[in-house]
């Protein structure tokens, strides 16, 4: 990419410390990311529970501040943001979806309470009136419509499927430039999964937002996302445009979350010999690869040396010494 | 043919409430033949746990069979009382419920859980520690976990592990059906694809049935011999699974194929099925699908639809009745009421 990416982060990492007051133990939730949201762009984040996608999405939207590193949103490193009210701008900018369309929204007020306290909170100069029509308007853009009566609806009218688009009504109320949505989809039903996943397709060619797709489902990752990136313990092991992971993976891991997606259109059903390993060590790791111990290609080096993103191709890299090997063999050749 | 392991005959199941007592499981006929691994589908709210819940005998109020009958090995599960029932429970069946975090005691190992199931069923030198200390480790080891980890509390396991401990108690008597609730749910794709694989393995070796509900259809297509999709409390399609997969009958079932993305092929659009299932306190005349229905007619909206036997498939639906496909044919209100 020639151009400033929206958001960039820069070595990012968030360490949580585990344990009372003279623990020393430390769990690297995220490790040295280099993460990079083009304007336009939806990128997808997958990887296994645990892996640190959450985490991501919280240090993303400043819930969380990182440990080392920078956040820089246009250029501008926003981890250092101190004062409330750059805070609230920059939250306007990066709002978040949540996972849980049940729990997400307050039950005891209408859906309407939500969105109107966003645009109160963060496009003070509107009138009362001006407020309702925004809401309407966001509505009608993530179709909820009519949109004035789905603005009277309390929570529990609604399904599942509604009140996540509720959620992404909120975020878009306060004119976003990216939304975090993490995990949108894993809790509704597939039957109407498709139809959020066309709303997110939707508001980046209409409304040219970017989004951040957390998923572990690598299937709704790319049927909406431009690039995908995959997280394993902390790390980020692979990035690329979308068709071109998953068509080449070039990262152990990747490769065997790819080949594990169960697809009902193609019955395969490859020895997945590495998916009986461990969950990776991410208390206190020590240096080297964390894929290490469940990886078929391990080499000597992989236990000594933490593998960096290295170029694998146009815009793709993976963090992998035996897949630089291979890139560097085929350039010297 | 020698009669089946568990025979489920117009079985219904409700929730009694003061307004309306919504049917979440409606006239169901179901049959599971010894070692078959049968898959049981739908979206939430279609009755598929309540159904199992049915078979399992762990229904509890407002939750009634209101008709119908559940047999066992011969045996009507839906009169017995809780004392005989317990003699059949987890000795010829167990279940395996949705999360394991929440299944397990968090204030006990897992030998120790295990012991208790061993003590309620068998008595004298079946259930002494040394009987269970064997049997735990042998389990253990069936489902890929070290018996080291008897000692364990399941907070030290992660959760595919607590996942297969839990499998593995459901085996503590070699039963002959094991009956699982959306077991993988909780899982990521990777831990949940080696899982499968693992139940798939031990059906094939140990010889018992599997029930296996889940709202994910792409992960039963390469585990399962037989595949019931429900709606609306309703068997819409049951079929052999891979008929199923390659050429859905009931237009439920192929909206539900293609509402997946795929990760290999063509991007192709996906639009899921519009609309919402139906509220079961008043369920629609005719057809429960045909407000979603992208095929529907006339007499869908009418007719409430029986079960036709189309090949080796049975399917609920009025494509299938013989009238053929076009319009407006009216059909003698027979099935209906």
């Amino acid at each position: 990419m020639s151009e400033t990416p929206l958001l960039a982060t820069d070595a990012l990492s968030r360490h949580f410390r585990l344990g009372g007051l003279f623990s020393s133990r430390t769990l690297h939730a995220v490790d040295d990311v280099d993460l990079q949201i083009g304007e336009r762009e939806i990128v997808a984040l997958v990887g296994e529970s645990g892996s640190g996608k959450s985490t991501m999405a919280r240090l993303l939207a400043l819930l969380y501040r990182p440990t080392t590193g920078k956040i820089l949103f246009r250029g501008k490193d926003v981890a250092a943001i101190r004062s409330r009210a750059d805070l609230r701008r920059y939250r306007a900018q990066v709002p978040m979806v949540f996972q849980d369309p049940y729990s997400s929204i307050n039950p005891v007020y209408r859906v309407s309470h939500g969105v109107l306290r966003a645009l109160a909170l963060h496009r003070p100069s509107l009138t009362r009136a001006e407020r309702m029509a925004e809401a309407e308007r966001v509505f009608e853009t993530v179709g909820l419509t009519p949109a004035r009566d789905m603005l009277r609806k309390f929570p529990y009218e609604m399904s599942g499927g509604q009140r996540q688009r509720v959620g992404f009504a909120q975020a878009l109320a306060v004119n976003p430039s990216l939304i975090l949505a993490d995990e949108p989809v894993s809790m509704l039903d597939v039957s109407i999964r498709a139809g959020i996943l066309n709303l997110m397709l939707d508001l980046r060619d209409r409304i040219g937002v970017s989004i951040l797709f957390i998923t572990h489902d690598i299937a709704s990752a790319r049927y909406v996302a431009d690039r995908i990136a995959v997280m394993y313990a902390g790390h980020l092991v692979e990035t690329g445009p979308t068709e071109e992971v998953l068509a080449n993976p070039r990262h152990p891991y990747s490769q065997l979350l790819v080949s594990a997606v169960p697809d009902p259109h193609s019955p395969i059903d490859v020895d997945v010999s590495a998916a009986a390993g461990e969950p990776p060590r991410v208390i206190d790791p020590a240096e080297g690869c964390r894929f290490m111990p469940r990886c078929p290609l391990a080499i000597e080096i992989c236990g000594r040396v933490t593998p960096r993103l290295t170029p694998m191709g146009p815009d793709h890299a993976a963090a992998c010494h035996v897949a630089a090997q291979q890139v560097a063999a085929g350039a010297a050749v | 043919m020698a009669e089946p392991l568990l025979t489920v005959r117009g079985l219904s199941v409700a929730y009694l409430a003061e307004s309306a007592d919504v049917v979440a499981v409606d006239a169901v006929d179901l049959d599971v033949a010894d070692g078959e691994f049968l898959a049981i589908v739908g979206e939430s709210g279609c009755g598929k746990s309540t159904l199992l819940f049915a078979i399992a005998g762990l229904l509890s109020p407002p939750a009634q069979v209101i008709a119908g009958e559940i047999r066992f090995r011969g045996t009507d599960m839906a009169r017995l009382d809780d004392a005989a029932l317990r003699h059949l429970r987890w000795r010829d069946f167990s279940v395996v419920l949705q999360s394991a975090m929440n299944a397990l005691n968090p204030m006990k190992s897992i030998e120790a859980q295990f012991g208790d199931a061993m003590r309620a069923h068998l008595s004298g030198s079946g259930a002494s520690k040394a009987a269970i200390h064997a049997r735990t480790a042998e389990v253990l080891r069936l489902v890929g976990i070290d018996p080291v980890h008897a000692s364990s509390y399941p907070h030290q396991l992660s959760g595919g592990m607590r996942q297969r401990a839990m499998i593995a108690m459901a085996l503590l008597f070699t039963p002959q059906l094991v009956i699982m609730d959306e077991p993988s749910s909780a899982l990521d794709v990777v831990a949940q694809r080696s899982l499968m694989r693992q139940v798939k393995d031990l059906q094939q070796s140990l010889g018992f049935a599997v029930v296996f509900v889940t709202h994910d259809m792409s992960l039963v297509r390469s585990y399962s011999d037989r595949l019931m999709v429900m709606y609306a409390g309703q068997l819409a399609e049951l079929a052999p699974t891979e008929s199923c997969f390659e050429r859905p009958l009931h237009p439920y079932s192929r909206g539900l194929l293609d509402a997946f993305p795929s990760i290999r092929g063509p991007r192709v659009p996906l639009f899921g099925i519009p609309g919402s299932p139906p509220d079961l306190a008043h369920p629609p005349a005719g057809c429960r699908f045909a407000p979603r229905c992208p095929r529907v007619m006339d007499r869908c909206l009418t007719t409430e639809p029986d079960v036709f036997e189309v090949g080796a498939s049975q399917v609920r639906c009025l494509l299938y009745d013989g009238l053929g496909t076009g319009a407006g044919v009216a059909k003698p209100a027979g099935v209906a009421s």
